[in-house]
């Protein structure tokens, strides 16, 4: 097995009293798809800061195609395309000027592909920057960020400004280009149901832990919503690992990891119960908001703001 | 809050009040040491606060109308001022309001230090009662204490709102604090240069009708009501009388800047919104188009980039020096001066500005959180990056501003009996080494405090703190200092200077909110 992409080992961060990573570990191997996920806050852009050296950690290690960020943060930019989350750029130069300007910053620039990519993107070239909409700004982001041929892609929520249309563009023909290529991508992104196609694996960010690192497909198997009856529900047990619990009527409805294990227990009990499939925006919900018994000492904002009300 | 307007002011009474705390205690510190160091002459007291008040009321005003006109739309909250259910003028209101407290509480306050330190210190009365006729050309009539102080404490706060509004209205609605202010400084240059060429065909056109018309219209002008309280034919004990003589002008005054003040309020937050041109779904590169070269090395490139940069403001303040040495020139009627000499003095009072401006927009979009990470997250060779852009923002200065003022300080020096001396040299040096010098300290300012204001404040009082306690150990220890003695510490405080300024590029540091 070669080096990872990315490696974090039980990373802590804090600015003063707010601690935004709490021993936060994830791998990314080299050629995976990797999407980031959290909530606003969660921790995602300081994690993503550290991978490119902009930041350094408390504790913890942190290694980018091999490299410390803090050590040698010239060595990973070099090799990393980075596009930053709201990226501002210098309002005064043309696109054409600033893909000139940076074209010397890269060893490995390719000034014909900053063309291609400008032209596949639609980036007014010879408009300033300040007069560019967010979603052409974050286009020639892009461009930026693969003109010269980055192992490793790490972009930071890119889909914001992008329209619709534009989004699938990109989730289904850079990403899908850029895996073509054998890169390594890793992104954070907010909305869920288009990572999910292209994802192979996710990791989850709540309050600066990882909560669940996993293939998309895994993650997909492993988490399911059961519903049965309130009475059944304690035949559940011990056996589930319960991230939501909510009551429909009658009913209860659990969302489970490891859900195999639970469905065959209900059977064996001879428990009725139904089995529903959840999507990755769901099981991203049941993790990030609903009650985790796996780890309970955190309450989700939301929760503890309804129960107040 | 109960009010819009009490919201409105509270809003800018929390933006302004560190403002108005740092701008009166540098007075207050420069006030200080103006006592400490001619404490046995009382001439040279009146001489110093009269300057300082005049050096606060250009450099202040342009700071703190620089943030009045361009701030909102440099921290990009305009669109949120935009969205309030008020009328623009309000807010632009309350900000002018909050500005002039901030601009006049420091005058009032020292000059009011001032008054009572020179009461209450055993000066002579006779003693200071002559300074103060000579310092305020009063002639054979006598004026008191108490007659300066509201001459020295009016002038300047008139001459402050004055300006204060102008620059304000000048520079409304820009990108960000440094293009307010440039603007705003071009369009008063501009005022006063077109006020000197009408004075001046009036002049040799033998136009009385023309020179009496720019005479009432001229205190409609930009700081010229500051000018009316230092006259020096009349007390303002007796201001009645004097305003009913001046009453045309006054009310020239009153009636132009009240104009100036509602295109101000007219104008504030009506912010063009430019229709994007890219259009979605459109081709926008052409086949066949070819883009331009890459730049060959990160040092071109660099280069390249802080010359677009600091270029148009070193080309704007030499069109400024030459505008106001052409101002100079033809209000000349003895045909006496030289424009040499002219061009020098203006150059070398002007060029410490555009120094110290210079200096603090070197770092200016840098620093501003998501352009810091854009260039922070490239691979960037930082001390190439620090060097080449403080190189070559100094190279563009000197070569625009630098050379034209040394050429015109060697024209004019040989045009002299004594033809250039050594003694001109060293001073020459000396102004060199100080404009470098607040250059290199408000990059540095600038970077730890992320404000242009406090930045500027903080490097004139440096500035001023430093030479003064070189000189007071200097002469309390060993006398006149050497030659030599001096160039050492200039050369160790401008390296101290840059090391600290690298450091805080390098390592990112400063207050970031």
């Amino acid at each position: 097995m070669g080096v990872p992409a990315i490696e974090l080992q039980a990373v802590d961060k804090s600015f003063r009293k707010n601690r935004v990573l709490r021993g936060t570990t994830f791998q990314v191997e080299a050629g995976c798809t990797f999407a980031f996920l959290g909530r606003n806050g969660a921790g995602k852009t300081a994690a993503i800061r550290m991978l490119m050296g902009l930041l350094s950690c408390d504790d913890g290690v942190i290694r980018v195609l091999g490299l410390d960020p803090q050590v040698d943060p010239i060595g990973v930019r070099s090799r990393v395309g980075y596009l930053a989350e709201d990226q501002t750029m210098y309002g005064w130069m043309r696109c054409e000027e600033i893909l000139r300007f940076m074209a010397p910053f890269y060893a490995t620039w390719d000034h014909q592909l900053a063309l291609r990519y400008a032209r596949d993107f639609e980036v007014p070239l010879q408009e300033k920057i300040k007069h560019l909409s967010k979603g052409q700004n974050v286009r020639l982001g892009l461009v930026l960020a693969l003109a010269h041929r980055p192992e490793l892609v790490i972009l930071d929520d890119p889909a914001l400004g992008l329209d619709s249309i534009m989004r699938k563009q990109f989730n289904r023909d850079l990403i899908t280009h850029l895996q073509g290529e054998g890169r390594t991508v890793f992104y954070s992104f907010h909305l869920l149901y288009e990572v999910e196609p292209v994802a192979d694996e996710v990791a989850i960010l709540d309050q600066g832990r990882i909560v669940r690192q996993s293939e998309t497909e895994a993650l997909r198997s492993d988490v399911k919503q059961i519903v049965l009856s309130r009475e059944a529900a304690v035949a559940v047990g011990e056996t589930a690992s319960v991230l939501q619990r909510r009551e429909e009527g009658r009913e209860l409805a659990l969302v489970v990891d490891k859900a195999q294990v639970v469905i065959d227990h209900l059977r064996r009990e001879g428990v009725e119960h139904r089995v529903v499939d959840l999507n990755l925006d769901e099981i991203f919900e049941a993790y990030v908001t609903g009650t985790n018994e796996a780890e309970p000492p955190e309450v989700a904002a939301t929760q503890r703001i309804a129960g107040e009300a | 809050m109960q009010s819009i307007w009490l919201s409105l002011l509270w809003k800018e009474w929390c933006e302004h009040r560190w403002k108005l705390a740092a701008l009166s205690s540098s007075m207050l510190v420069v006030m200080l040491l103006v006592f400490f160091k001619f404490r046995t002459s009382v001439p040279d007291v009146v001489t110093f606060v009269t300057a300082s008040l005049m050096t606060y009321a250009l450099l202040a005003t342009f700071f703190v109308a620089m943030s009045v006109a361009g701030g909102e739309s440099s921290r990009k909250t305009m669109p949120f001022l935009q969205s309030l259910p008020v009328p623009m003028w309000q807010p632009a209101a309350a900000k002018l309001f909050v500005a002039g407290v901030t601009l006049v509480v420091p005058i009032i306050l020292t000059m009011t230090v001032v008054y009572s330190t020179l009461q209450l210190v055993e000066f002579s009365t006779r003693e200071v009662q002559n300074s103060i006729n000579w310092n305020l050309r009063t002639g054979p009539r006598v004026w008191r204490i108490h007659d300066w102080y509201v001459a020295r404490t009016v002038g300047p706060v008139l001459g402050s709102l004055s300006l204060l509004l102008w620059l304000a209205a000048a520079g409304v609605n820009r990108s960000d604090e440094i293009r307010a202010g440039a603007v705003g400084f071009l369009s008063i240059t501009a005022i006063w240069i077109s006020f000197a060429y009408l004075f001046h065909v009036a002049d040799k056109q033998d136009l009385p009708n023309l020179e009496a018309g720019l005479l009432v219209a001229m205190p409609a002008g930009p700081g010229v009501p500051g000018v009316f309280p230092l006259r020096g034919d009349t007390p303002l004990r007796y201001f009645v009388s004097w305003g009913i003589v001046y009453a045309p002008y006054l009310l020239t005054a009153l009636v132009g800047h009240a104009a100036v003040g509602a295109w101000y309020l007219g104008r504030f937050g009506r912010v063009k919104h430019k229709p994007k041109r890219g259009g979605i779904g459109q081709s926008l590169v052409m086949p066949g188009y070819a883009l331009g070269q890459p730049m060959r090395s990160q040092l071109t490139a660099i280069a390249w980039k802080q010359m677009r940069e600091t270029g148009p403001l070193a080309a704007f303040a030499l069109a400024a020096i030459l505008g106001i040495t052409a101002i100079v020139l033809m209000a000349d009627e003895t045909g006496r001066v030289d424009f040499s000499e002219i061009f020098t003095q203006v150059g070398a009072c002007m060029s410490f500005f555009v120094f110290l401006v210079a200096g603090i927009g070197l770092y200016l979009d840098d620093i501003k959180p998501e352009l810091n990470s854009f260039w922070r997250s490239r691979p960037t060779n930082l001390p190439l990056w620090f060097g080449i852009k403080y190189a070559t923002a100094f190279l563009v200065l000197l070569t625009v501003l630098g050379i034209p003022l040394i050429l015109g300080t060697l024209i004019y020096s040989n045009q002299l009996p004594g033809r250039f001396s050594e003694g001109m040299l060293a001073n020459l040096l000396w102004i060199g080494w100080f404009f470098i010098e607040a250059f290199t300290l408000a990059m540095t300012l600038q970077c730890l405090l992320r404000q242009p204001l406090y930045a500027a404040i903080l490097t004139c009082v440096t500035l001023m703190f430093g030479n003064f306690a070189y000189s007071y150990v200097c002469y309390e220890t060993i006398g006149h200092p050497p030659w030599s003695l001096n160039a050492a510490v200039m050369i160790l405080a401008l390296v101290a200077t840059v090391a600290l300024a690298w450091q805080t590029v390098k390592h990112d540091w400063g207050w970031k909110h």
